[in-house]
């Protein structure tokens, strides 16, 4: 019966988790200082989250947040790979915070009618911080949008390459039917999913970035806008190559990106089992 | 009223205690200084992020993560404000950074080493900091009254930060052997660039901002007080020193100055650091690499039909 609840606590967690890494990473480096300080905020925020995710689960399993979130091997992470792909540039981090942060403000909506207390108020909590980062990606997102033709284009290619990966926010979780069934989630996965696309197309029109999604819902093409200044997608170059791009991370299958940050990750934990840090 | 004769009166004014102010006349000289100074301190709170930003990805524990991240948030903060009130002193922003990513402007000694572990973590947020914060706090009493009013706000978060430093220290400290080793092997390579990090012994009669007041204490004065309030610290959590090794003596604890080898403090002071030239050229390249952001932020947003 629980372990349905552990499944479901233990992705949420570990999507935030390895997107915090990440966003950790452009501390010290992001494109200017003010820019440093908030994207620096954010990654704690989310490195927070997981936390909460993470004692919901120590609850019910009796290991402790760190063990959770540093004592597992590779395959036992259930984050989307979505979320353990590299920085790349500036674009490509703000549309994957863009997307990320549409997607969660869906699921943690839903969250919010679950059946189980704990994870209900979590949701209320973490959907009230969140909606401070969507701000801050859709201030980004429209400067890009409406500015010059370089960063367009970048836009563009990163928004092609995330969306088809958001697909891997929207697998089932393990055990899913139990938790739908015990009444944890209301809402299965690949329902959000389909209403998740739906909004990110108008959200990416309403940036007169408009995408034509493909039946399978998950690959976006951009489309000239009326200036005709928006160079077509070029899809060879991006780095999901695979299709469906960015599924399998809800059953432990990553990438080898993945191997690499969770070895830097858990570098000075493993280093020492013993002791107390 | 004669350029002398405003001199004069300016010498008078800071030599009695006076505050100067960014809208008060003031010499060149002093001008320039000051601004080379400060310039020079948010420099490297700006490179200083970086050694310990390096170790972010190795934390821990979550909340070692969340805390470092948010200390070294602090310290590009402090950039920031530091930055700002260079920048009424005449010279731009961007012109700064471009002087510190082309290696024409300095930042300090101890931002120039690399971190190997978690024991560096500990040494930089404990001694390093403690040895900042002691150079701070004199600097609270400085002639330039926008730069106390910005050390007041950066003195209080370095409290902080020493104490995120001393916390880690000592549990590694009362840990086990492997983290006993690991800040002992820290200091082993981060105790010589701490003492560099005062500078060499000052030239009361030639230092310009000494004589105005923008500081206060000499490098040696300064570096007195650092060693006799952490040696005994260290010392008692059981851990030894490397060369130069600190012994008491009427009362103090102090290093001998024969005993500094000041070579690779030179070395720094032309850019030659171990880590300056990786560093800098992880700064440019950044830089470069966010043209098109700065010039998306720079437009007007054009309205797209």
């Amino acid at each position: 019966m629980t372990e349905s609840l552990v499944a479901i606590v233990t992705a949420l967690g570990d999507d935030e988790l390895i997107l915090g890494h990440r966003h950790a990473e452009w501390t010290g480096f992001a494109p200017h200082i003010e820019e440093d300080v908030a994207f620096s905020s954010i990654a704690q925020d989310e490195i927070g989250h997981a936390a909460a995710y993470y004692s919901i689960a120590s609850s019910l399993t009796g290991l402790t947040r760190d063990a959770l979130a540093l004592g597992r091997s590779v395959d036992e992470y259930r984050h989307a790979v979505l979320c353990e792909r590299p920085n790349s540039d500036w674009a490509y981090t703000i549309t994957r915070q863009w997307l990320y942060d549409r997607a969660d403000c869906l699921r943690l909506t839903a969250l919010e009618e679950s059946a189980h207390d704990d994870l209900r108020h979590l949701a209320t909590k973490i959907r009230r911080e969140e909606r401070y980062h969507l701000i801050h990606a859709d201030m980004w997102m429209e400067r890009i949008a409406h500015g010059p033709i370089e960063g367009r284009t970048k836009l563009t290619q990163a928004a092609t390459t995330v969306l088809s990966a958001t697909a891997g926010l929207f697998e089932p979780f393990e055990r899913e039917a139990d938790a739908i069934g015990e009444g944890w989630l209301t809402v299965p996965s690949e329902e959000l999913g389909r209403r998740f696309v739906g909004e990110a197309v108008d959200a990416l029109d309403g940036l007169g970035l408009p995408a034509e999604v493909t039946p399978d819902g998950w690959r976006a093409e951009f489309v000239a806008s009326s200036s005709g200044d928006l160079i077509a997608t070029d899809r060879s170059g991006s780095g999901e190559a695979s299709a469906p791009a960015g599924l399998g991370g809800r059953s432990g299958r990553h990438s080898p990106d993945f191997s690499a940050l969770w070895a830097d990750m858990t570098r000075t934990y493993r280093a020492d089992p013993e002791a107390t840090w | 009223m004669t350029y002398e004769q405003r001199l004069t009166d300016f010498r008078h004014y800071v030599g009695a205690g006076g505050k100067v102010e960014a809208t008060d006349w003031m010499p060149d000289d002093y001008r320039a200084g000051v601004l080379k100074f400060i310039e020079m301190h948010a420099n490297s709170e700006m490179m200083g992020a970086i050694p310990e930003r390096e170790q972010i990805p190795h934390a821990p524990s979550l909340q070692r993560k969340m805390s470092l991240t948010a200390k070294v948030q602090d310290e590009v903060g402090h950039s920031q404000l530091l930055y700002r009130i260079a920048e009424d002193l005449g010279k731009s922003r961007e012109t700064m950074y471009l002087d510190l990513v082309n290696g024409r402007s300095k930042f300090h000694n101890v931002f120039h080493y690399p971190t190997r572990h978690w024991g560096d973590v500990a040494v930089i947020g404990w001694l390093i900091d403690g040895a900042a914060l002691v150079t701070q706090a004199a600097l609270l009493e400085s002639s330039y009254a926008p730069y106390t009013r910005v050390l007041k706000r950066i003195c209080a978060e370095e409290q902080l930060h020493l104490r995120h430093g001393e916390d880690i220290t000592l549990e590694l400290a009362s840990g086990t052997d492997n983290q006993r080793a690991m800040f002992q092997d820290a200091l082993d390579r981060w105790w010589l660039p701490i003492v560099h990090f005062f500078g060499p012994r000052s030239n009361v009669d030639k230092d310009l901002l000494l004589r105005w007041k923008v500081k206060t204490r000499t490098n040696e004065d300064l570096r007195a007080e650092f060693l006799d309030r952490y040696v005994p610290k260290v010392l008692e959590l059981g851990f030894s020193f490397p060369a130069p090794v600190p012994f008491e003596s009427g009362g103090h604890w102090v290093v001998r100055e024969d005993d500094i080898d000041w070579a690779p403090l030179d070395a720094i002071k032309r850019n030659q650091g171990p880590e300056t030239a990786r560093r800098l050229e992880l700064r440019r390249s950044t830089y470069e690499q966010h043209a098109w952001v700065r010039q998306a932020l720079a437009e007007p947003a054009t309205q797209v039909a």
